[in-house]
């Protein structure tokens, strides 16, 4: 049991990470990146690839981080002049080709079989202690993460990514280079992203192509949804609620009885149902952004 | 050759039906409804389950009360979700229609199950057109298809409903002060988009078979050709499907190693699915507002 609640939190806080990001490109910036799982990914095969070949993981979670903050760079580049649905639909596009060159690519990924038997995380300690460390490294990456991402908020960039969100066309004509901003806010959401993907590859040991499904940008998108898109905190709470729920929905049939396959669906169900009574009944979030006064004022 | 255009329009039957419906939605409730895609397993579903229960019903009878069926869904679905959530923004529409894409899938899967279902229909020996294979499904699939587009396009352009519908999609705030009641004509419009759809996967099922993912198949080839003819046109939306599956036909029977000159090579069938995508990326980086439609470009 307390194996398991550290696994959840371990997962909560790498996930968490990736929420951060997404709400940094999503809730400060106005971008609906609905391929976070791409740079995820990126970061995570990265990882994976680069301690196979004998790299040590403090050295290989870096370059993970470059690698997908490279991905976001490529993405922002891609659709600079498009709207924002469209761009959101573009993103999708381009989380789907991710995943089948990872798919495809045997020589590179492992094809559908992705590529297991990583070192992994302090492979000193074992056990309890290794759970330990493990959740002491995700939770501080994840506090560095979240003082990165609310510092960022509120310098003179932050203002401009709310700028843009809420009117790019003003943004614009203060003579802000939306392109650039768009392109640069990818990029660190991008690290982000790849930051979780490595973390996540070195946890589990095992990445696939099965863990690049669009489902999985969804939950990235719920946990920022629920939590208040706009808010740091907010994404970290959403994470911590998120991952607890979809870990836990499994014990429902230790409960009621339910066929396994049953909770599969019934998992997929709860999850879309908490966006959608979110969205329709408190769109704000639990932990809704806060404008400082002065930017809260209108005339 | 003729092998080359008759697998094309196999496949632009398959897709055109529902992007139309894709497009038609789109032009009266602007967002891009990734729950639309799944009404064409729930249409197929339902025909499914009438043709079981009532085996006298015949499989017309059967197919109508599906396509009924995927119309009356996506109508309650406007009614009761889209309505409220296209009032917080097109961004929160975009989310929310991915929860319920979501939650129908699941739904669907809890109530149909997961294993792949076929119509019983008889088998009959496959005709040689001019060295081209086509089975009688097939050539009922593309007729049906095509007496659909006749109708619709002869509805669109000769009753007043068609006429109505066509005001709202051009200019909403004009056609209410005309007297058009908007709301009315667009529940009327999502409905038509829904039955569209449900056609469509009846159709798919008829000729493949039913399997309840299809509506995560079809997703991106759909929006694929919905964006490629440009979102909200209608005829762009069926010669969009044309172009997606001229496109996966050509590309999956050229023989690359004709241009390297070192022995046959084509591209793996992994990636036969990634056409779809990949013209999505390239049609809204190079023409955002599709073949036939404006918009899109951020201005």
């Amino acid at each position: 049991m307390l194996e398991f609640c550290l696994h959840v939190l371990i997962m909560s806080a790498i996930f968490g990470i990736a929420a951060v990001s997404l709400n940094l490109q999503a809730g400060t910036s106005g971008l609906l990146n609905f391929g976070q799982i791409a740079l995820f990914g990126i970061g995570a095969y990265a990882v994976a690839i680069l301690t196979r070949a004998g790299l040590p993981w403090p050295a290989a979670l870096p370059a993970g981080m470059a690698a997908a903050a490279l991905g976001g760079f490529a993405i922002g580049r891609l659709g600079r002049d498009l709207a924002a649905e469209y761009w959101a639909l573009a993103t999708l596009a381009v989380a789907e080709l991710v995943r089948l060159v990872a798919l495809n690519e045997d020589w590179l990924t492992g094809g559908p079989q992705g590529i297991g038997g990583i070192g992994g995380l302090f492979p000193g300690l074992d056990g309890m202690a290794r759970a330990l460390a493990t959740l002491a490294l995700a939770a501080l990456l994840l506090l560095g993460t979240a003082l990165v991402a609310r510092r960022l908020g509120e310098t003179q960039f932050g203002r401009v990514l709310r700028l843009m969100r809420e009117n790019p066309d003003l943004a614009t004509a203060l003579g802000h280079d939306i392109v650039t901003c768009k392109v640069k806010v990818l990029a660190i959401g991008g690290a982000m992203a790849g930051l979780a993907g490595g973390l996540y590859t070195l946890y589990l040991a095992f990445i696939g192509p099965d863990q690049l499904l669009p489902f999985e940008t969804f939950l990235i998108w719920t946990m920022v949804v629920l939590g208040g898109l706009g808010n740091v905190a907010g994404a970290v709470v959403g994470a911590l609620l998120v991952t607890t729920l979809y870990a836990g929905i499994p014990f429902l049939k230790d409960v009621v009885a339910l066929p396994s396959d049953l909770t599969g669906s019934l998992r997929v169900f709860a999850i879309g149902s908490i966006v959608l009574a979110v969205l329709m009944l408190k769109p704000q979030g639990l932990v809704p952004e806060r404008l400082r006064r002065h930017h809260a004022q209108r005339p | 050759m003729i092998q080359i255009l008759i697998d094309t329009l196999i496949r632009t039957s398959d897709l055109a039906l529902i992007a139309l419906g894709l497009n038609l939605s789109y032009g009266v409730s602007r967002f891009p409804n990734v729950a639309h895609v799944e009404m064409a397993p729930l249409g197929a579903a339902v025909a499914l389950a009438v043709a079981a229960l009532f085996p006298g019903g015949g499989l017309v009878g059967a197919a109508i009360a599906g396509a009924l069926a995927a119309g009356l869904a996506a109508m309650l679905l406007h009614r009761f979700a889209f309505e409220r959530l296209a009032g917080v923004g097109p961004a929160s529409a975009l989310i929310g229609s991915l929860a319920i894409a979501m939650m129908l899938r699941a739904g669907l899967q809890a109530v149909f199950g997961t294993r792949p279902q076929q119509f019983d229909t008889p088998l009959t020996p496959p005709h040689d057109l001019w060295g081209a294979i086509l089975s009688d499904l097939q050539i009922a699939a593309i007729a049906i298809t095509a007496v659909c587009l006749v109708g619709f396009f002869a509805m669109l352009r000769l009753t007043p409903l068609g006429r109505s519908i066509r005001a709202i999609a051009a200019n909403p705030a004009l056609a209410t002060a005309s007297g058009i009641d908007a709301r009315r004509v667009t529940l009327v419009t999502v409905f038509l988009g829904g039955t569209l759809a449900g056609i469509g996967g009846i159709l798919l099922a008829l000729v493949t078979q039913l399997d309840i993912g299809m509506g995560q198949m079809l997703l991106l080839p759909v929006f694929a050709a919905a964006i490629v003819g440009g979102l909200g046109s209608l005829p762009g939306a069926v010669i969009g499907a044309f172009a997606i599956a001229l496109a996966e036909t050509l590309v999956m029977r050229i023989d690359f190693g004709l241009l390297a000159a070192d022995g046959p090579r084509y591209l793996p069938l992994g990636y036969l699915t990634g056409i779809g995508f990949a013209l999505i990326v390239m049609t809204l980086v190079y023409r955002p507002e599709g073949l036939l439609s404006r918009g899109g470009r951020r201005a």
